[in-house]
This record gives structure tokens, C-alpha cells and sequence, in this order.
């Protein structure tokens, strides 16, 4: 069972290009490299598959599958890269009633259209067919232009679809974007006084992220969808917004707070709640409700020990709960004027141990059981602020809405197609020994993808990679200039370049293989838009990039 | 033998499958590939075996070949056929004796058909 990947996403790299080589239609989900689509014919009759290629053969891509197990494999291989299938009803083994079946439950029926090759007249196939989401019927004897003409309709219609799902979900997560900006702008302004970077606010709010991800795997008590992890995650920004009401003597004195002082420093809970109470507007607003919740009671606790109100256990509204634990831990491993920063473990260890007050056992399991993952994805933050919610939830969110909006009964989606070919993606890129990259040309940069196992050094963006410092201390400036120069002497149809480079790989000189691929618009005359590739090093000879015939 | 005259022989409908099809050549094509089609090898076969559901695949199968390319003699028997059968599908029993007689139809239906397209001009 595959799990969606939650978690703020790694694959920011892949998400880039294809959106930029479809500027005009904006954000489809995958690349449309190859004109001709993909139409996946299933048939267990030879004759039957012969005659479909030979109709459809010179305007698709066609793909042959004798029965339901072939047809399965060939959408698992290509992924949303079928654009149609034509099935038929009886096949051995898996029929094609029961292929549809797999089809619903995988939610595969939403993205890939399925046009039934019927001879069955009995209506109880037909009907049986169409609830399980078959897009349409092609009637035999086959008539090859209303072959043709189905195909065609079918795809445009899904593309169309497709391509209107992208545009949404861009337009959603560039508003958020913007909105995510006004909440960091503001919450470093707070953090401003208290000699804080603004790195606490970010952090608080990985963790936050975090700690609901995992809190939302583990049960469904919270009811916590991932729009409710996105909302309470940016709410959690305003946290410590009643600290401005502090006066700065005791916000940064170095030593222990007398017992008055801390009074005080107490009350920004409190305060900060206030401050949202007494907004002007906005007061309906789940986000700010729930900003005032975690702001008046972020420092509570499970035991009811905290303040101020003295509330106990899930009392507590939930996202105040994750909140106090996240900002015991960053509290905890963070610089502050009255103490250093204490080691991940040791910081876990006294949560743990109760040092900190006391929090729900579910979340401290969630805090134990992925200690190492919180860890490392925290000090990622430290090092690039720029690592807080990935623009993943929202597209999946935005997606999974409109496509139930559609549905009158609710699939389930145990198997998805996209997330499947992310994951895929990831998984071989980064179990290769080779760099994979891509390249977009203006405006200049560079995107590596995958540092699979090689230990280059590189960040994941280069602006300018030809000019930039860290690319001409690994590479020479003439290499670059003369991978580029010959990428775009490449055409669409011989798109491919291989060549070899020295490198200067962490002070060893190494030789280097470089498999690239040009990428052109989609104009009547192509443009040079940018490339993909994959670096190996071949300088023992062990590692052997593969060479493409062109 | 042009096609025209191959399925006057067989006593097919040309005029309705170049009507679907498009071209002679797609048509032709298509016919004499049926020449090396196994699906009624599979049918004798497995009606040999009484494997009823694969019997049913098979007749099913060439009903829509032979539908698709115009052989109306071997598409009236192979669904006269396919529907005697069809019970065997959700494993239900078939009235053999009728099934066999209808085997009877469409082997002497199969066999003018491929004798017709044997001797189609290549």
C-alpha cells in the first residue's frame, strides 16, 4: 500500500520543468514531449488489435495488451502516459469488466479514459460498464472514422480536464504563496524583538507540519485532513504574536526571570489572543480562530499545569497541543540568550522524560517514533529557510476535491497514478550513483533533480550555473559553455547529447559522463527551452553513463 | 480472384465493410490475414475438450472477426453459436446437442470462408 507522501516534498526539482515547457497552458502535470499520444489497446483477439493499429496507427502511439493482467502492467509502466484504452469485454483471465474494476479502485478511471469495444448488446454489461466509470462505447463492426473520431474527442476531453486541474491548482498555490509570505513578513517582524532571525517561527511551523503528518497517519481521532495540516501549520506562524506587548528589558534578559517577571512574560498568551479577538475583521476566519487558539493556549498542558486557563488534555484544542510541543523542541535546540543549543537527543530525551511539562502520549509517540526524520528536516531548515510547506498538499487537495466533486459515489484512491510515478521517479534517481538535472534557459538555472549517491556539493538550484562560483570550481567554464552551445544545436528530433567532462569532485579531479536531452516549445517552430540529463562518473571505468542512440 | 469476386464467393458483404474500413487495401489486408486467424482452430479445439467457457471465448471472438470483415455466413453461425454457449461463462451448463450441431454450422461455413480467401489475389 503506497502512502501519499505528506511530508513538505523533496521533489521540488522534478515539479519545475514541465511546467515551464507548458508556459501557455499552464501547469499540466506532465510533459507533452511526444505529439502522438498513447493509446492502449486491449484485445485478446490478434486480429482485432491488428485491425485497431491499423485505424488508429498513424495518429497514435499504439500499445497492444492481450488480456486484463497486460493491460494493467502497460498503465502501471506508463503511467498517465496512456492518454485512452480500448478494452474489451471478453479476454481471459481478468475480463474487461473486471479490469475496469481495477481501474475504479486505483482511481485510475478519473485521469485515463476507457472506451469499451463492445459486441455485448446485453445491457446489464452496459450498464455495468458505465457505473464503473467506462467513458464511452465503440461499437463493432468497427468503423474507422468513427474510430478515429472517438479517440480523438476522448482525449481532448481528458486533456482539457487535465489541463484545467493544473491551471487551478497553480492559481490556488500561488495565492497561498503570497498569503505564506505576509504570515513569514510578519512573524519575523515579531520575532524581530526578541533577537531572533525569524528561523524559530519557521521551524516552529516544520515541526507543526510535521508532527500533524504524523499524528494524521497514526490516527483519525483529530479528523485531521490535509487542508487542516496546511491551515494550523500557517496559523502556528502567529504563535507568539503577544510578545510584542513585552517589554524588551524582559523578552532579552540573559539570566533567570523572577518569579513577577515571568508573570508577565506569561500573559503574551493571553495577549496575543486579545490582539486576534480584537482584529477588525476576519473574525469568522478558520485562520484566525484557529491562530487564536494555538496564540492563548500553545502553553498549555496535558496535565492541565499550563496557562493560562489551566486547560487539560484534549481540552486542548489539538493544534495548540502540536504547537506547545514544537515550540518546546525548537525552544529546546535553539540558541537563546539564556541558554546554548542542546543536541537533538538530549532535547528528545527531556520532552521525554517530562522536563517540559507534560503533552499528550499520542504525540510524544509521534515525536519518539520519527525522531530522526524530524531531526534532519528541522536542521534543513536552519541551514535554507526556504524549506516550509511544499506546494504538494494543495494540487493533491485541490485535485482530489474536484475529481470527488465529479463523482456521485466516493473512490477511494489506493493507488494513484501520479503520485506513484513521483515516487517511482524518486526512488531510481536517487538509488543511481549518477546526478540527474535539468536545465532551464531563461531565465538561467540549473536544477538538480537527483544527487542520487555522488557527493557533489551542489545545492539543488543554481541560478546562472555557466557564471555561478560553485559550478566553475567543479566544472570548466568552456565545459559548460560547450555542453550548452551543442544542446542547442540539437532539434526535436535529435535531441540527444553525450560528452565527457573533467570535474574537480570534492578537490579529486574526476571524469565525468554527461547524457543530456534538449527541450523544445511547443510552437510551430521550436524554441530551445532548456534540457535534462544525467551526470556519471566514469573515471575508474566502474560507472558507465549510458549512451542514448540518437 | 479480386476481392469483389472472393466475396461473392464466400457470400459476403463487401460493400458494408468498405464502407467501415475505408479502402480495398485495409479490407484485403485484413482478409487475407484472417487466413492464419487461430480463433477457429482454438474453437475446434477446445469444443473437442468440452471446455465450454473457452468454447465461448472463441465463438464470441469470431463472431466479432467475422462481423468486422463482412463474412455474414460465418458471423450468423458463430453467433448462433456464441449465444448457445454463453452460459458457460458464468460457469452455467449448455445445451450440448444443440452446440454441436451449430459447430457443424460453422465449420461449413469456416471452411467456404477460407476457401474463398485461399485463392484472393495476394
Amino acid at each position: 500500500m503506497l502512502e501519499t507522501n505528506a511530508c513538505a516534498g523533496r521533489q521540488s526539482g522534478y515539479a519545475l520543468l514541465p511546467n515551464r515547457v507548458n508556459s501557455a497552458g499552464g501547469g499540466s502535470m506532465t510533459p507533452s514531449l511526444n505529439r502522438k499520444k498513447t493509446v492502449l489497446v486491449v484485445d485478446d483477439s490478434p486480429m482485432n488489435r491488428e485491425l485497431l493499429i491499423d485505424i488508429m496507427g498513424d495518429e497514435f502511439n499504439v500499445v497492444e495488451a492481450e488480456n486484463g493482467e497486460q493491460a494493467v502492467a502497460a498503465v502501471l509502466r506508463l503511467g498517465l502516459g496512456v492518454s485512452l484504452v480500448l478494452l474489451d469485454y471478453v479476454m481471459p483471465g481478468m475480463d474487461g469488466l473486471e479490469v475496469l474494476e481495477v481501474f475504479q479502485k486505483n482511481g485510475w478511471i478519473k485521469d485515463i479514459p476507457v472506451v469499451m469495444l463492445s459486441t455485448e448488446s446485453d445491457p446489464k454489461y452496459i450498464e455495468r460498464a458505465y457505473e464503473l466509470g467506462a467513458t464511452d462505447f465503440l461499437v463493432r463492426p468497427f468503423d474507422a472514422n468513427i474510430v478515429l473520431h472517438r479517440a480523438r474527442n476522448t482525449i481532448m476531453l481528458y486533456s482539457k480536464q487535465r489541463m484545467l486541474y493544473g491551471m487551478v491548482a497553480d492559481e490556488i498555490n500561488e495565492r497561498e504563496r503570497d498569503v505564506n509570505l505576509m504570515v513569514a513578513i510578519l512573524s519575523h517582524i515579531v520575532e524581530f524583538r526578541n533577537g531572533e532571525s525569524g528561523r524559530h517561527v519557521l521551524r516552529v511551523r516544520m515541526l507543526t507540519e510535521l508532527l500533524l503528518t504524523y499524528l494524521a497517519d497514526k490516527t483519525d481521532a483529530y479528523n485531521l485532513t490535509p487542508d487542516d495540516i496546511s491551515l494550523i501549520s500557517m496559523a502556528s506562524s502567529l504563535h507568539d504574536i503577544g510578545k510584542i506587548a513585552i517589554s524588551e528589558a524582559i523578552l532579552n534578559k540573559p539570566g533567570r526571570l523572577a518569579p513577577e517577571e515571568f508573570e508577565v512574560m506569561k500573559t503574551h498568551a493571553a495577549v496575543g489572543a486579545e490582539m486576534l479577538e480584537n482584529l477588525p475583521m476576519g473574525q469568522g476566519e478558520r485562520l484566525v480562530q484557529t491562530a487564536h487558539d494555538i496564540c492563548r493556549w500553545h502553553h498549555e498542558r496535558w496535565d492541565g499545569r499550563g496557562y493560562p486557563d489551566g486547560l487539560k488534555g484534549d481540552d486542548i484544542p489539538i493544534s495548540a497541543q502540536v504547537v506547545a510541543l514544537a515550540d518546546v523542541y525548537d525552544a529546546l535546540t535553539s540558541e537563546r540568550v539564556y541558554k546554548p543549543p542542546y543536541p537533538h537527543g538530549k532535547a528528545l530525551d527531556m520532552i521525554l522524560n517530562g522536563e517540559c511539562g507534560t503533552f499528550n502520549p499520542l504525540l510524544l509517540d509521534c515525536l519518539r517514533e520519527n525522531a530522526d526524520d524530524i531531526c534532519s528536516q528541522v536542521e534543513d531548515v536552519s541551514l535554507d529557510g526556504n524549506r516550509v510547506s511544499d506546494s504538494g498538499y494543495t494540487m493533491r487537495y485541490v485535485a482530489d476535491s474536484l475529481a470527488e466533486s465529479m463523482d456521485e459515489g466516493k473512490a477511494s484512491r489506493e493507488f494513484d497514478l501520479m503520485e506513484y510515478e513521483r515516487m517511482k521517479y524518486a526512488f531510481f534517481a536517487e538509488m543511481s550513483n549518477e546526478i540527474q538535472f535539468e536545465y532551464a534557459a531563461d531565465p538561467s538555472m540549473l536544477i538538480i533533480s537527483s544527487h542520487g549517491t555522488m557527493n557533489s556539493g551542489l545545492p539543488d538550484i543554481v541560478a546562472d550555473p555557466i557564471d555561478d562560483e560553485r559550478m566553475t570550481k567543479m566544472f570548466r567554464r568552456e565545459d559548460l559553455l560547450d555542453l550548452d552551445r551543442r544542446l542547442r544545436a540539437t532539434s526535436p528530433e535529435n535531441p540527444i547529447v553525450n560528452l565527457e567532462m573533467k570535474a574537480n569532485l570534492n578537490g579529486k579531479p574526476r571524469r565525468l559522463a554527461v547524457v543530456a536531452r534538449s527541450l523544445w516549445s511547443e510552437e510551430d517552430e521550436p524554441a530551445y527551452v532548456g534540457a535534462l540529463g544525467k551526470i556519471a562518473d566514469v573515471h575508474d571505468g566502474r560507472a558507465t553513463a549510458q549512451s542514448i542512440d540518437a | 480472384m479480386t476481392l469483389d469476386a472472393c466475396y461473392a464467393l464466400m457470400g459476403g458483404n463487401l460493400e458494408e465493410v468498405r464502407g467501415r474500413l475505408r479502402s480495398d487495401e485495409r479490407v484485403a489486408k485484413f482478409a487475407r490475414f484472417f487466413r492464419s486467424d487461430e480463433t477457429y482452430a482454438s474453437l475446434e479445439r477446445s469444443w473437442e475438450q468440452r471446455a465450454m467457457a473457452e468454447a465461448f471465448r472463441a465463438a464470441h471472438t469470431l463472431k466479432g472477426v467475422s462481423r468486422d470483415l463482412g463474412f455474414t455466413p460465418l458471423h450468423v453461425a458463430s453467433a448462433e453459436l456464441a449465444d448457445v454457449l454463453r452460459p458457460a461463462k458464468e460457469g452455467g451448463a449448455v445445451d450440448e446437442a444443440a452446440a454441436e450441431k451449430l459447430m457443424e454450422d460453422v465449420k461449413r461455413a469456416y471452411d467456404k470462408t477460407i476457401e474463398a480467401l485461399n485463392v484472393l489475389d495476394d
